[in-house]
């Protein structure tokens, strides 16, 4: 399985066992680590072509253009933008000036908005424990989270998989953080069932981050 | 700008320098794009895939670990992500990787001309020559084209323990051998 994550063709529920014991196994992050290192050196065996005529200015035509999100992550962005305002204008933002039953009220409508069970934000952190972000979770219809990295932890695109027990991780698609902006967001799947965390898995390789969610009252 | 690293043309993009990026853009696109052409097979897609490389790149130049790895190999782990993703949203089938392999194999060096890459291709080219056969199928179908050991045991007409065992046997000895010439 070392030579499949290193690959990055590896699948499924070998996938993700293999990612948690990565995590507390300082010996085989690194294993996997110099295995995806001459993956690299195997891509210097392809020939070197020319682009056509005008490449170079073409590329830096878009650099020096600000960049345009794709429609749908626009929309993703405005949809998700707007739940965290219905939820806000539910008053879970000024949760300072109510009293805890005032409070308690309010976040139980944020979460009828959208047939909601769970609606908070944890701590994004890396093996190791220490924090990395955060990433605020909405069970509902729709599910959906929106993750924040804090200055200093790499960006970039990551698989995020949906933790529903031990032993079970579900793809959820992917998430790209840019070093401008720190966050993004992403719509879940249907019928997750019980989450017990949220992971995000960098697709080229690195430290695997978590958000745990609280056990759900007995 | 020619005697400069890696490092610094890569920092020099990441603050968007435009003599900085354009001589990056400059070293690597013949780099990025050949990768990008030999995934793909189409030149009008490469060039699209190029394009985005070099995008992201600049996007994520701020996360670049150089304990990690060169800059090069960084640049192409991106280019070859960016090409699996335009394959699998254009559902397009990768060229057949006899043909890279068939390239590839044979140990011989690259014209003189390409320099410094062309001593680190022939490095890797003698070092995949110094596996079997279908040991070096196996790594470069999934390095090159992203096939699962799956995948692999359907086109190669094998088990999938025996496409896994080609793939984790090959790689590891590709890292031993990488680990050996780094040494001297």
């Amino acid at each position: 399985m070392a030579a499949e994550l290193a690959m990055g063709v590896a699948t499924g529920v070998e996938r993700g066992r293999a990612l948690s014991h990565l995590e507390g196994c300082h010996e085989c992050r690194a294993y996997v680590a110099g295995l995806a290192e001459a993956r690299d050196e195997l891509l210097l065996l392809a020939p070197e072509r020319e682009p056509a005529a005008g490449f170079e200015s073409r590329v830096l035509a878009h650099l020096t253009r600000p960049a345009k999100p794709a429609r749908w992550r626009r929309i993703l962005s405005l949809s998700v933008a707007a739940s965290v305002v219905a939820a806000a204008a539910g008053g879970s933002v000024w949760l300072s000036t109510r009293s805890d039953r005032q409070a308690a009220a309010l976040l139980r409508t944020a979460l009828e908005r959208a047939d909601g069970k769970y609606l908070g934000i944890e701590v994004l952190r890396r093996p190791d424990g220490t924090r990395a972000g955060h990433v605020a979770v909405y069970l509902g219809r729709p599910s959906w989270i929106f993750a924040v990295l804090d200055e200093g932890s790499p960006v970039g695109t990551f698989h995020v998989e949906i933790v529903t027990s031990p032993n079970d991780r579900r793809p959820a698609g992917t998430l790209t953080i840019d070093p401008e902006r720190r966050g993004a967001g992403l719509v879940l799947p249907p019928g997750l069932g019980q989450v017990v965390a949220v992971a995000l898995i960098p697709r080229d390789g690195g430290t695997p981050l978590e958000g745990r969610l609280p056990a759900p009252p007995s | 700008m020619s005697s400069l690293s890696d490092e610094s043309l890569l920092a020099g993009l990441a603050s968007s320098d435009p003599d900085g990026s354009a001589a990056f853009v400059r070293r690597f696109q013949g780099r990025v794009f050949g990768l990008a052409l030999t995934i793909v097979g189409d030149p009008n897609m490469a060039e699209e895939v190029a394009q985005e490389s070099f995008l992201r790149a600049w996007r994520h130049a701020a996360t670049f670990d150089p304990t990690r790895g060169r800059v090069v190999t960084w640049l192409l782990a991106i280019t070859r992500n960016v090409a699996l993703d335009t394959l699998r949203m254009r559902r397009q089938v990768p060229v057949d990787p006899s043909v890279l392999i068939d390239l590839r194999a044979d140990g011989r060096s690259e014209p003189e001309a390409q320099g410094v890459l062309a001593d680190e291709s022939g490095r890797v080219r003698r070092a995949l020559a110094g596996l079997p056969e279908e040991q070096r199928r196996a790594v470069l179908m999934s390095a090159f084209y992203g096939r699962t050991a799956r995948e692999i045991g359907d086109i190669e007409g094998i088990p999938l323990g025996t496409a896994k065992t080609r793939i984790r046997t090959g790689l590891q000895k590709l890292r031993e051998a990488f680990e050996m010439t780094n040494d001297r």
